[in-house]
């Protein structure tokens, strides 16, 4: 198994498709948490926990005809952001999907691809501040980094989607 | 070379007058007696902190490429600081009664001190504390700087309101990740005041003749409007914040792709060069193995002395700010020096090639051609040639180059407030919508993948599969 099959894998058990480079990489991020083993090294980026690895393997993707990146524009200011498509003929691979197996994976990708993307962010980055950089007050270094983000409701969703996915903080 | 600094006196202010520097990007900078914000940043400008950016290149190694380009984060910080004033005016032309002057200077004081937190050739350096799981971004090694109580820009800071709130709030402008207001955007924006001062001065000591800007008339056509500052889809869901950046009105259109393509142009053919690529990643090499040695308890395996600055950081909780602070380039450039000496071979021959620049032996993936998909399958084929190599670190693989219109790193998405914006119709667009030069540049990334060999018969073995079989 290759890297870009892990992005393969992904897109495919999202449906074929899948809106948005932060989704796609808080994804991969919280499956790994959850047992995917991509092998992929993340570090702290400007929206959470970030893999160049994943960012290589989806270069590799689609250099070997196996996802598509195509643009799309947010309405109210022509923001520009990606759609990762699986290509016809790509499949996704078992192996892939690491000891979290296809069916957990895909329930999860799913629940992934159907969230806000900034509610997502907000749980990698809790897990990420508490897991990895060991923030016991997570909540206030959230704050600290985040901003406004964490307001109007999307804190509490965010803590309720960890909860719903078995990664609850402490 | 600035005027000769005023000693710091902290029982005393030191008496005020009008100062001086002569900057080959912006002429003269004035610290005007009278101006109370001047004279604060001179005396932060004369600290010893702020006097260590006189030892860190504003390039790091680019200087192996380009030997014009020397100049050091300090004459870059007080270009920045100049920039800085002219986008609060503009701040304050825009927004009329709004202005708030407050929250104006902790954006000054934040752009001039925003880079102390660099450690010595900083992406080397930030590389092996990435590879020994103890990264920590230049920002927030800024802000610990500025909140220091052992130190001597906070004292400066904490006397310059009552309140004593501004050391705080200069610490966190710098560090926020979101821009919390138009005052933010002089310090992190597609228009900030680092990226206006680097662009020009880069461009002038680099000597070279691609990336132009048209200052000025960019400058005349700044506005302010709000973006949303969630990552880009499709919406946004409920209620998506909003804050105040720059953008430009329309005439500045053509001036804007220019700034962009100046941007993209100077990570293509400057910063990401692959000789200097080649450079940071055999220093970062060098300083792996330094580290490795001195936790194993082998620090006379290295040649340096038990107190060295890079044995203190480098040793069992070792990273603190005081010996954070005694590294800068000077430092690591006598270590190296010292290293050549050093009992451990691999360390005194990577230290001797780098003093004498027989460096190593780069392999772009370009060599193969333009095809892509051909490139990865060559890079595929390489990385299993060489996989014995590539554990050792005798051949380095890097994949960490990448450019788009906006990052030049990667990165998930482009932060919104990083993005360019343009006014059409009164409200603002993103200009990838508007501008089919820049449009085409920012749909794919471009990525580097470059090997470092240290011989010439693997580069060459690398190049030719067959040539192992053939002898």
């Amino acid at each position: 198994m290759e890297r870009e099959d892990i992005v393969a894998a992904i897109v495919a058990a999202a449906g074929g498709k899948l809106v948005g480079r932060v989704r796609l990489q808080k994804t991969a991020y919280l499956l790994d948490q959850r047992g995917l083993n991509s092998g992929f090294d993340y570090e702290y980026h400007h929206y959470g926990p970030y893999s160049r690895d994943l960012d290589n393997a989806m270069l590799d993707a689609w250099a070997f005809g196996l996802v598509d990146e195509s643009f799309d524009r947010r309405e109210s200011d022509g923001a520009r952001y990606s759609i990762f498509s699986l290509q016809p003929g790509a499949s996704a691979k078992d192996e892939a999907f690491g000891k979290l197996g296809r069916d957990r994976a895909a329930a999860l990708i799913q629940k992934f691809a159907n969230i806000n993307v900034t509610v997502l962010e907000l749980a990698a980055t809790i897990d990420w501040l508490w897991r990895k950089e060991g923030y016991s007050d997570w909540r206030t270094e959230l704050t600290r980094r985040k901003g406004a983000k964490v307001q109007g409701g999307r804190l509490e969703q965010a803590i309720n989607l960890l909860n719903e996915i078995g990664l609850p903080p402490p | 070379m600035p005027p000769k600094a005023q000693p710091l006196q902290t029982e005393a202010a030191p008496a005020e007058r009008t100062q001086r520097v002569r900057d080959p990007v912006h002429g003269l900078i004035v610290f005007r007696v009278g101006d109370p914000l001047a004279q604060l940043a001179w005396r932060l400008i004369a600290t010893p902190e702020f006097q260590r950016l006189r030892r860190i290149k504003q390039l790091g190694v680019s200087e192996f490429v380009f030997p014009g380009a020397t100049h050091s984060r300090f004459a870059h910080s007080l270009g920045v600081f100049h920039v800085a004033r002219t986008l609060v005016e503009i701040i304050k032309r825009e927004l009329g009664q709004k202005f708030d002057p407050t929250r104006a200077e902790v954006a000054v004081i934040a752009a001039l001190l925003h880079d102390l937190g660099h450690g010595p050739f900083s992406h080397a350096f930030e590389a092996v504390q990435k590879t020994r799981g103890m990264a920590k971004k230049h920002e927030t090694w800024s802000a610990e700087i500025i909140r220091n109580t052992q130190g001597k820009i906070r004292p400066l800071l904490d006397a310059y309101r009552p309140n004593r709130t501004f050391t705080d709030e200069v610490a966190h402008l710098i560090e926020a990740e979101d821009p919390v207001d138009i005052y933010h955007a002089v310090v992190s924006s597609s228009f900030d005041a680092d990226r206006l001062d680097y662009l020009r001065r880069d461009r002038l000591m680099t000597g070279t003749g691609a990336g132009a800007i048209d200052f000025d008339w960019l400058m005349e056509q700044l506005r302010v409007a709000e973006v949303e500052i969630e990552p880009a889809e499709a919406n946004s869901g409920d209620a998506p914040q909003r804050v105040p950046t720059f953008c430009f009105d329309p005439k500045a259109l053509p001036a804007a792709e220019q700034f962009l393509l100046a941007r993209y142009t100077l990570h293509e053919q400057v910063y990401l060069h692959k000789t200097t690529r080649c450079v940071e990643q055999m220093i970062a090499k060098l300083l792996k193995r330094a580290a490795d040695l001195i936790q194993q308890g082998r620090r006379a395996d290295t040649g340096l002395d038990a107190n060295h600055p890079l044995v203190r950081f480098f040793q069992k909780d070792g990273a603190t700010l005081a010996n954070f602070l005694a590294l800068d380039d000077v430092v690591v450039g006598g270590a190296i020096e010292q290293m050549e000496a050093a009992p451990d071979t691999d360390l005194s021959g990577l230290a001797r090639r780098l003093r004498d620049r027989e460096l190593y032996k780069t392999l772009d993936l370009g060599w193969f051609g333009h095809d892509v998909g051909r490139q990865r399958k060559e890079a595929r084929r390489i990385d299993r040639q060489f996989a014995d190599e590539l554990k050792n670190d005798s051949v380095i693989k890097d994949e960490g180059a990448a450019i788009g219109i906006y990052t030049q790193i990667g990165g998930d998405d482009d932060k919104t407030h990083k993005k360019l914006h343009i006014l059409d119709a009164g409200q603002p667009r993103e200009i990838t919508e508007l501008s089919v030069v820049v449009r085409e540049l920012a749909e794919k990334k471009r990525q580097f993948t470059r090997y470092y060999f240290e011989t010439e018969s693997d580069r060459n073995r690398a190049r030719s599969p067959n040539q192992r079989e053939t002898g």
